[in-house]
């Protein structure tokens, strides 16, 4: 029996390194190319609590979106800098300690990538879609 | 049976009769006299640690090990207190602030008198982070310095033994003192201080 993999798409948003199942991301796109398609933000999930960093992280000059593979209207998602894509298997992935799981915004899975040393949140789209304001 | 053996007590005799008769006949006799004059009193082990000018104790196994200064990554959605995460040998561990959790203030010491001792040089040179483990949690401690460890006598680890003069933040995790030099240091209940700081 093979472990699974799973090719995701990786990128930096707000000082995160992020990641998002590449197959449920069709194609990236620039802001320009996405106007007038409806977005969602992680931004808002990406935020420290308690108020110590009141305002949204800003976007980078030109931030990449990404072009989800859904039925209706063209829904992108913001993902700021595209750092690349990888394949994940089961010795890429950490498990989140209770002490800070709970403070981990439900968008995310309750565990991370490690990737070349460093710490890649995963991201759930389909949480996402459910979960911002559209 | 021959002459030789009846010459020759237990011969029949196994090895467990040996080693009974062993246990029987202890050669070790302890000194009564001074066993009965001096009880030792039970200690605890405990790292010494300081945040700011204030100082801690914690049990010393607790402590699964002390390492440099972790390179934190942030955790989207945390806390004040919780300054992030960091992977030790592809452990996820959390790392906890005292200095916020604590509203440690380096102006203000634990129970108003004392100095503010360390330059910034010395501050980032001495810091470290405490990998504990309960029962329940293995977090990363963020600590100015770790300044030995020791044994304390458990009468010391009594509530009783905390001045009432203590920070909120941090009385409500005493459950011991003890006077170092012209120092309060203050013994935490940490698995108390983890389920709070886990929630809030």
């Amino acid at each position: 029996m093979t472990s699974p993999a799973v090719d995701v798409l990786l990128f930096r948003l707000g000082g995160h390194r992020l990641a998002v199942e590449l197959q449920l991301v069709s194609s990236v796109l620039n802001a320009d190319e996405a106007r007038g398609m409806n977005q969602i933000d992680p931004r808002p999930f990406l935020m420290p609590r308690d108020g110590h960093r009141s305002q949204p992280y800003q976007l980078n000059a030109n931030p990449r979106v990404g072009l989800l593979d859904v039925s209706g209207p063209p829904l992108v998602v913001i993902l700021g800098e595209i750092l690349g894509s990888a394949t994940l298997t089961r010795d890429n992935i950490l498990a989140i300690p209770p002490l800070i799981a709970g403070f981990l915004p439900p968008v995310f899975q309750p565990a991370c990538a490690w990737l070349d040393q460093k710490v890649v949140w995963l991201l759930d789209l389909d949480i996402l879609r459910n979960t911002a304001t559209l | 049976m021959t002459d030789d053996e009846e010459s020759v007590p237990g011969t029949s005799h196994g090895f467990d009769d040996l080693v009974e008769e062993l246990g029987a006949k202890s050669s070790f006799v302890w000194d009564e006299e001074e066993t009965d004059t001096k009880e030792e009193e039970q200690t605890r082990p405990v790292v010494i640690f300081r945040v700011g000018t204030d100082l801690f104790a914690i049990p010393g196994d607790a402590v699964r090990e002390v390492i440099g200064v972790s390179e934190a990554t942030q955790l989207p959605g945390a806390p004040a207190h919780i300054q992030g995460i960091t992977v030790v040998r592809r452990q996820v561990v959390g790392l906890l602030s005292l200095r916020s959790f604590l509203d440690i203030d380096d102006d203000a010491p634990l129970t108003g008198i004392g100095q503010s001792r360390s330059s910034e040089d010395d501050a980032q040179s001495t810091k470290r982070t405490l990998i504990v483990e309960t029962a329940h949690y293995t977090v990363g401690l963020s600590v100015d310095e770790v300044t030995g460890l020791e044994e304390w006598p458990e009468s010391l680890l009594d509530p009783e033994t905390v001045p009432d003069n203590l920070r909120h933040a941090t009385g409500r995790y005493a459950r011991g003192a003890r006077s170092q030099d012209d120092d309060l240091c203050i013994f935490l209940d940490l698995e108390s201080l983890l389920d709070d700081a886990a929630v809030q």
